[in-house]
């Protein structure tokens, strides 16, 4: 190639960096805006329909769209030839083309015209004759697009509301899939840790992982992460090794700690909130300062004469509680205190009020920032009453009974706090009624292979149509408790059975003492249905 | 034909003072002196319509003159009949003999004005068809090449249409360029008086012989155009067509017929004339746009809408050409 030939395709080549920048900013703005205008209907839409993937779906979108612009941009920026036309058009009056066409060219004439050429294009300047000009009215609207997205991302309609709690759960449960391959992975690297205990905790994290992902909101992971603390204190304490022990600790508190300080961190800041709230209101004040104090026998009253005062307000003073219970459910996260207060805000201007649900949601909140419904704490875990307790444990619930509440989710919780076991006998609890039973067993109805000398613990299956309204024992009107202590226990000792044996039998021993004991009908009724429920 | 930068700027120079020395013949009217001139070196025949005493005939006369041409004026009239055109067998006696003898009518010159060529009927009229186009006169079954360069100058008055026989499409089409020949402003005016009125009379040099017409002709020929530039040019002859899908739409609504193949071998040729009278050594999209009205206004035969929305094809063609993207 000679010299001449070579120095215009080296014009060309610096030309075509000019105008291919350009096209392709130009073009990728008019892109852009298409692309940011898909996503902002997307976002529109998410604000009318439950659609917690929009971020992740405008993402891709956006990703994928950048990608395709940069590719598709590259693919129809000039060529040579166009470059040389669009070189043309600021003067060279189509001589860079008629060069580049003869460059294969030696006669005469052709030489000539590419000396021509050159001599042109030595006085041509490129910077000052291709400037990169960006389209400011694409610029302008892109611009706008976003603005547009952001203020979307902004509003908060109730399917966007909605939506964030489903993103907000979807992340805690991938967060604790993470967390819990992690931790099975650490689990291989104890050294302090058998083969079979290895094994065993493994096999623990495992089915609390499948659970996890099947839980479907927060509540359900709440419960399956209790379980999943339970059981590994459990294990830590059927373990005689301090090592290993000490070990499993770990490995619980690297899985659960930081979630329990959340939670709790969260109840506090609602209970906080809730407080600054209602306090604004002079006929909540009693309410707001109960709530502070933390004593359930104020918060009662405070609920109760709340009520009774209803009947004396006028009905712009019921607006106003209702605005204020209105603002405070706005303010809290806690989902049940949030549809407590929003349910209180709207019976309020009926001069009506459901002081149990509203002082169940508070007392819940109160727990949580308390930290006494985490388990952490040792002398918490007979609120925990295991499917396969002794009566001595029932004794325990007794004892936890205003603490944390919480009955085991294994069908033996039975509400009123102090966890309705499956066999020790009956005996007062504290009567707080607060308890909250967790009786969401697998759905799969998985046998528990725990190896526990004390006979297999059954977990009830999750059941489609219960619910665990069940064994919250809010029917307990006298604030006592029972423990139903029965020898017919449903333990399988050790053994292994089929599922549907063990829940038909389950079903007809439950039903059976029942009719045999001293329950109130209402409960009667309440572990009938539940049965029912089961299949 | 070996042909170098030399040569080349030789012609732009040469060319460039036929036109200088043209312009002191005829006052003003550059656009007219210039499109002439490249019709001259393209081999094409030029339409000049406008009213009597714009100085058509003057600007031929100075044309012939300073390119040493040999030249010839018919006034056609409605009684000329084509052997007055191309001319005619007569006998002769040569000695003992009688034969016949072609005698060569004006047709036989460089450089032949056609004064109110619309005039004559359409037959002779016709006898100029052969000599416009295949530079040859066949006369009874002869046929007699034509001198070379030649070239038809034909005037036509645009009022005054009483009488006359429009030129037929064949015919039109053999002219290159159709060009408008406007009236003077004042300072045009001015010079022609002081020219034609005193004795100052301009001395006009002869520049150019007919033979290097033809080697001019033959150089220019080589210049370099663009496959763009010539898709360009082609695809402008392509616009002009109704009938096909990719037309604009004012040609699809106003115009009856498009320009023929010849108009875009005229317009390359022509383009190319202009480039070396630019000073380049290729073509431009510019040369074509330039050319595109005097080449394709007397080409396009518009419909009754146009004429009745008083749109000339001059308007019709600025509309293809702004619709015809370069880039």
């Amino acid at each position: 190639m000679n010299s001449l030939n070579k120095e215009i395709l080296s014009f060309i080549k610096k030309a075509s960096r000019r105008i291919k920048a350009e096209f392709i900013l130009n073009f990728g703005l008019v892109a852009i805006k298409y692309l940011l205008s898909l996503v902002l209907s997307l976002l529109l839409l998410s604000l009318f329909i439950i659609f917690p993937g929009v971020y992740k779906v405008s993402s891709f979108i956006g990703l994928f769209g950048l990608i395709a612009i940069l590719i598709v941009g590259f693919y129809l920026s000039p060529n040579n030839k166009k470059v040389a036309l669009i070189v043309d058009s600021k003067g060279l009056k189509e001589r860079l083309i008629t060069s580049l066409e003869l460059i294969n060219e030696d006669d005469n004439i052709s030489r000539a015209q590419k000396e021509d050429t050159l001599k042109h294009i030595k006085n041509f300047n490129l910077k000052e004759k291709l400037k990169i000009k960006i389209d400011k009215k694409q610029l302008l609207l892109v611009l706008g697009v976003i603005c547009l997205c952001l203020l979307t991302t902004t509003i908060k309609t109730e399917a966007a509301k909605e939506a964030d709690i489903i993103r907000k759960f979807d992340k805690t449960q991938e967060d604790f899939v993470k967390k819990v391959e992690e931790e099975k992975k650490n689990i291989e690297k104890i050294k302090e840790l058998s083969k079979e205990e290895k094994e065993e905790l493994k096999k623990i994290l495992e089915d609390a992982k499948k659970e996890i992902k099947d839980s479907k909101d927060k509540k359900e992971l709440d419960k399956v992460l209790e379980r999943m603390e339970l059981k590994l204190k459990e294990a830590e304490k059927n373990k005689d090794n301090e090592k290993s022990k000490e070990a499993i600790k770990n490995t619980r508190k690297n899985l659960l700690e930081e979630y329990n300080k959340e939670k709790q961190e969260n109840a506090r800041n609602d209970i906080n909130r809730l407080t600054n709230e209602l306090i604004k209101n002079k006929a909540m004040k009693d309410l707001s300062e109960a709530i502070l104090s933390g004593d359930k026998e104020k918060l009662e009253k405070a609920l109760a004469n709340l009520k009774s005062s209803l009947k004396d307000m006028s009905s712009s003073e019921l607006n106003a509680l209702s605005k204020s219970l209105a603002k405070a459910a706005n303010s809290v996260d806690d989902e049940d205190l949030k549809k407590s207060l929003e349910e209180a805000s709207k019976s309020v201007l009926n001069g009506e009020l459901d002081e149990d649900d509203l002082k169940e949601a508070i007392e819940n909140t109160q727990k949580d920032a308390d930290g006494s419904s985490s388990n952490d704490n040792e002398g918490n875990e007979g609120s925990n009453n295991q499917g396969g307790n002794q009566g001595d444990e029932g004794n325990n619930g007794e004892s936890q009974g205003e603490g944390n509440g919480n009955g085991d989710g294994d069908g033996e919780g039975q509400g009123d706090g102090n966890g309705n076991g499956n066999g020790n006998g009956q005996q007062p609890g504290q009567g707080s009624g607060g308890g909250q039973g967790w009786n969401m067993g697998s759905s799969e109805g998985k046998e528990n292979d725990i190896d526990n000398k004390t006979g297999e613990k059954v977990f009830i299956p999750g059941r489609k149509g219960g619910n665990d309204e069940n064994l919250t024992g809010n029917k307990n009107q006298n604030g006592n408790s029972q423990t139903v202590e029965s020898k017919n226990g449903f333990n399988l000792d050790g053994s292994k059975v089929d599922y549907e044996k063990v829940i038909g039998d389950y079903t007809n021993s439950a039903l059976e003492g029942t009719n045999n004991s001293n329950l109130p009908e209402s409960l009667k009724d309440i572990i009938k249905n539940y049965f029912e429920g089961l299949n | 034909m070996t042909i170098n930068e030399k040569d080349i700027l030789e012609v732009s120079e040469k060319i460039r003072l036929c036109e200088k020395e043209i312009s002191k013949g005829i006052i003003g009217q550059k656009e007219i002196i210039r499109n002439v001139i490249i019709a001259i070196f393209s081999d094409g025949n030029v339409l000049l319509e406008g009213m009597p005493g714009m100085g058509k005939t003057q600007l031929v006369k100075t044309i012939a003159k300073v390119l040493n041409l040999k030249f010839s004026r018919i006034q056609f009239t409605p009684d000329l009949m084509p052997a007055d055109v191309v001319g005619t067998n007569i006998i002769v006696k040569e000695g003992d003999n009688t034969l016949f003898k072609f005698e060569r009518g004006p047709v036989f010159t460089n450089l032949l004005l056609a004064d109110e060529i619309n005039r004559a009927t359409p037959k002779t009229q016709s006898a100029l068809l052969e000599a416009m186009g295949e530079k040859t006169v066949t006369v009874g079954k002869t046929t007699y090449e034509m001198d070379k360069p030649f070239m038809v100058l034909a005037t036509q008055n645009p009022i005054e249409q009483e009488g006359t026989y429009p030129l037929p499409e064949a015919q039109l089409d053999r002219f290159l360029f159709k060009l408008y020949v406007d009236f003077p402003n004042l300072e045009e005016l001015k010079e022609i008086m002081n020219i034609t009125l005193t004795n100052n009379t301009p001395i006009i040099e002869k520049l150019l012989e007919g033979e290097e017409i033809l080697k001019i002709r033959n150089i220019i020929r080589e210049v370099k155009i663009a496959d763009s530039v010539q898709e360009y040019a082609l695809k402008l002859i392509l616009a002009t067509h109704p009938e096909l899908d990719d037309s604009p739409e004012i040609v699809k609504k106003y115009v009856e017929a498009g320009a023929s193949p010849r108009a875009g071998q005229g317009i390359i040729a022509a383009s190319k004339v202009r480039a070396v009278m630019e000073g380049r050594l290729n073509v431009a999209f510019e040369d074509i746009q330039t050319l595109a009205k005097p080449i394709l206004r007397h080409r396009l035969i518009l419909n009754f809408d146009s004429i009745s929305e008083n749109l000339s094809t001059d308007d019709i063609i600025d509309k293809v050409i702004e619709e015809l993207k370069v880039v």
